[in-house]
């Protein structure tokens, strides 16, 4: 389908370049807070006042503001898991912003490799390759411009100098069996329930035959109603 | 100060080209090659010069269709009919995903066309058996260069017209260093031994464009002065890969500062003399050491030139991504953060040998005579480790891959990953930290 731009008066071209850059500041401020471990400074600042914001990954979503609180400040602070001299970078690569003809929302993608370093249970080093997709609604606050509904989708993780072999249920390379998926098919929903535990368990990624339909990429639109949203509700439509 | 129009003009279509790039990227992981030429190449066909694809819809469109569609009916069986009309076969090809990083955008003066370069340091996987695709046997990673030229279509927008990509490094994943013998030799394939040109692509003309613009009250100025700070820096990745560090400061660091500096792991260096004779000679230096040592291990090696000798030459691939810049508010000064991903080739004991190694860049800018300049760098590595080999975090203490300076000493004390901090917005350089 050929890219349909909605037709913007100057001052639109005019702020639309610069809305992008600071949706890209927004997420790198989120990769950097969250590689140093910032993480009430990471939600304080960066997510949307918004009682629907959304954290979603391969198992699922987080919905809501207590609930991703929960998950991606609380438990993080209190984790007893020793960090040490570990490492989890992640990189943002590939940047493609859309925003809406409004101004109101932004949609961005980024292909983000990462290596990530700790220590198995018997106290071995290991690093890890984590190579993921994000994906991301924003919407503008007051002139600033604060995280929506987040995903972020695992390509692939394996250990570093070791052989790539498919697992984990992100695997790069095709099982013997193919599956048939029809057109526009998501994976079936295991449950739905909005709250603040780990609500929708859902499995996006468990990639047998080349890159994964979702997320999609943003596309040019007018305003917010007339796109997709990387939140939930794509998921949830049919089973409220 | 820009032209009213031209100004909005030249802010809408590097923001545009930028999207059409990163659109490229995920069509090409998808195989969505058909759709991608829609989406961003130039609608007239002639105009179409993709090296070294010449032709793009035969080799890139439907040279791959066909390759995807023979996989996906030999693993269908009797199901074909049903299944091709209900299915997207075209991601089962290959994955191959090339990220974008470290952008130099060189928008002509008059907007009508913009070339641009990428670092590429990605990987592409085969969905299809050996026999039908060929071009890589397992998942491999890739680390490429993209040089591009967009021209505005018929219809205004900004679409892709010369493309051209060199490869840099192309390695099993991941138990393999593209230094290794069993790497480069490659006697179990056809292809002749991989051959990189590290003198491919021209440097963009970087000292002509309009600059500045940091304090400006007009968005698309401000725009315009970030991609001038991501093309700087674009610019030193440039020069760092092609050993030209000399051209380097000359070129993008500040004059007219005492303290222009340089810090990493093993000491900081000040002043621009000093960091002509050791940063600027820096990579000549590497290079020297390293085909001395190669004379020692490999002399079939010695004095070949780099198209023949790949992945026994000095590779210094730093790719920046992730951008946090924040431009001051007095226009004056701009501070950037960003992740390093790099891939290192270096004289070892025993020959060459080859690292990934993940960081951290905390730059400083500086206007001089209304171009950005490089005034402080501070690089921290966070991750290195042998390309091939497990993880050994004792490997990283005793590592200085990219040490600088044997000859002088440095300023500053060795600090091993230090902390480079966020930048946060502010208004004069004296209300800030310096990195």
């Amino acid at each position: 389908m050929t890219l349909q731009y909605p037709a913007l008066s100057d001052q639109q071209l005019r702020e639309h370049p610069w809305d992008a850059w600071q949706c890209q500041r927004t997420m790198a401020r989120l990769v950097f807070f969250r590689e140093k471990r910032m993480y009430r400074q990471c939600f304080d600042e960066l997510w949307s006042s918004r009682k629907d914001i959304s954290f979603g990954q391969n198992g699922g979503f987080w919905i809501g503001r207590a609930s991703i609180e929960k998950n991606l400040v609380q438990a993080l602070e209190n984790s007893s898991i020793p960090t040490g001299s570990s490492v989890a970078l992640q990189s943002l690569m590939s940047p493609l912003v859309e925003v809406a003809a409004d101004g109101a929302t932004a949609k961005g993608m980024w292909y983000c490799p990462g290596v990530r370093t700790g220590q198995t249970s018997g106290g071995q080093a290991r690093a890890m390759w984590f190579y993921a997709r994000f994906a991301a609604d924003f919407i503008k606050e007051s002139g600033i411009w604060r995280i929506w509904h987040l995903f972020c989708g695992g390509e692939f993780t394996f250990d570093v100098g070791r052989s790539y072999i498919p697992g984990n249920g992100m695997a790069l390379l095709p099982d013997a069996e193919l599956p048939m998926p029809g057109p526009g098919e998501m994976p079936i929903l295991l449950g739905a329930d909005y709250g603040d535990g780990y609500d929708l368990p859902v499995n996006l990624y468990g990639i047998t035959s080349g890159w994964s339909a979702y997320p999609p990429e943003p596309r040019p639109y007018e305003t917010f109603s007339e796109t997709f949203s990387y939140g939930a509700d794509p998921f949830m439509e049919g089973t409220k | 100060m820009m032209d009213n129009k031209k100004g909005i003009n030249r802010a809408a279509a590097m923001h545009e080209i930028e999207n059409a790039m990163a659109r490229h990227c995920y069509h090409h992981a998808r195989g969505t090659h058909r759709d991608e030429l829609e989406d961003v190449w130039h609608s007239d066909s002639n105009l179409h010069n993709w090296s070294p694809q010449p032709n793009v819809m035969q080799s890139y469109v439907i040279n791959h269709e066909k390759n995807a569609q023979t996989g996906y009916v030999r693993r269908l069986g009797t199901h074909m009919k049903e299944a091709l009309a209900a299915h997207d076969y075209r991601n089962l090809e290959e994955i191959s995903v090339h990220t974008l990083a470290a952008p130099i955008l060189e928008m002509s003066e008059e907007n009508d066309f913009c070339k641009a370069i990428w670092y590429t340091p990605g990987y592409v996987s085969p969905a299809l058996p050996n026999d039908i695709y060929r071009f890589v046997k397992c998942p491999t990673w890739m680390w490429e260069r993209y040089a591009v030229t967009f021209r505005p279509d018929a219809d205004g927008h900004y679409k892709i017209t010369d493309f051209a990509n060199m490869m840099d490094l192309s390695v099993p994943m991941d138990s393999q260093c593209w230094t290794s013998k069993a790497t480069r030799l490659r006697k179990d394939d056809e292809k002749p031994p991989m051959q990189v040109d590290r003198d491919f692509f021209h440097a963009p003309a970087l000292a002509k464009r309009p600059s500045g613009f940091g304090c400006s009250e007009r968005l698309d100025e401000r725009f315009c002065a970030v991609k001038e700070l991501e093309a700087v820096i674009g610019m030193r990745t440039f020069y760092v890969g092609r050993r030209q560090q000399a051209e380097e400061v000359e070129t993008l660091w500040c004059k007219n500062e005492p303290d222009v500096r340089f810090s990493q792991e093993n000491g900081s260096f000040s002043g621009l003399e000093l960091l002509k004779s050791t940063y600027g000679v820096d990579e000549n230096r590497k290079r020297d050491a390293f085909d001395e040592r190669l004379a020692q291990v490999e002399p079939e090696n010695a004095g070949q030139p780099d198209t023949v000798r790949y992945g026994t030459e000095v590779l210094n691939y730093q790719t920046f991504s992730t951008p946090c810049i924040e431009l001051a508010g007095d226009g004056l000064t701009a501070k950037g953060l960003w992740n390093v991903t790099a891939a290192l080739t270096v004289a070892g004991g025993d020959g060459p040998v080859g690292f990934w190694a993940w960081g951290k860049c905390g730059v400083d800018f500086k206007l001089e005579d209304g171009t950005w300049k490089i005034w402080h760098m501070s690089v921290s590595t966070q991750y290195i480790s042998p390309a091939g080999q497990p993880y050994d975090p004792a490997i990283a203490e005793e590592l200085a891959p990219f040490g600088i300076g044997i000859e002088a000493q440095p300023d500053g004390p060795t600090v091993w990953g230090k902390d480079i901090p966020l930048p946060e917005p502010y208004e004069h350089f004296q209300n800030t930290f310096t990195y």
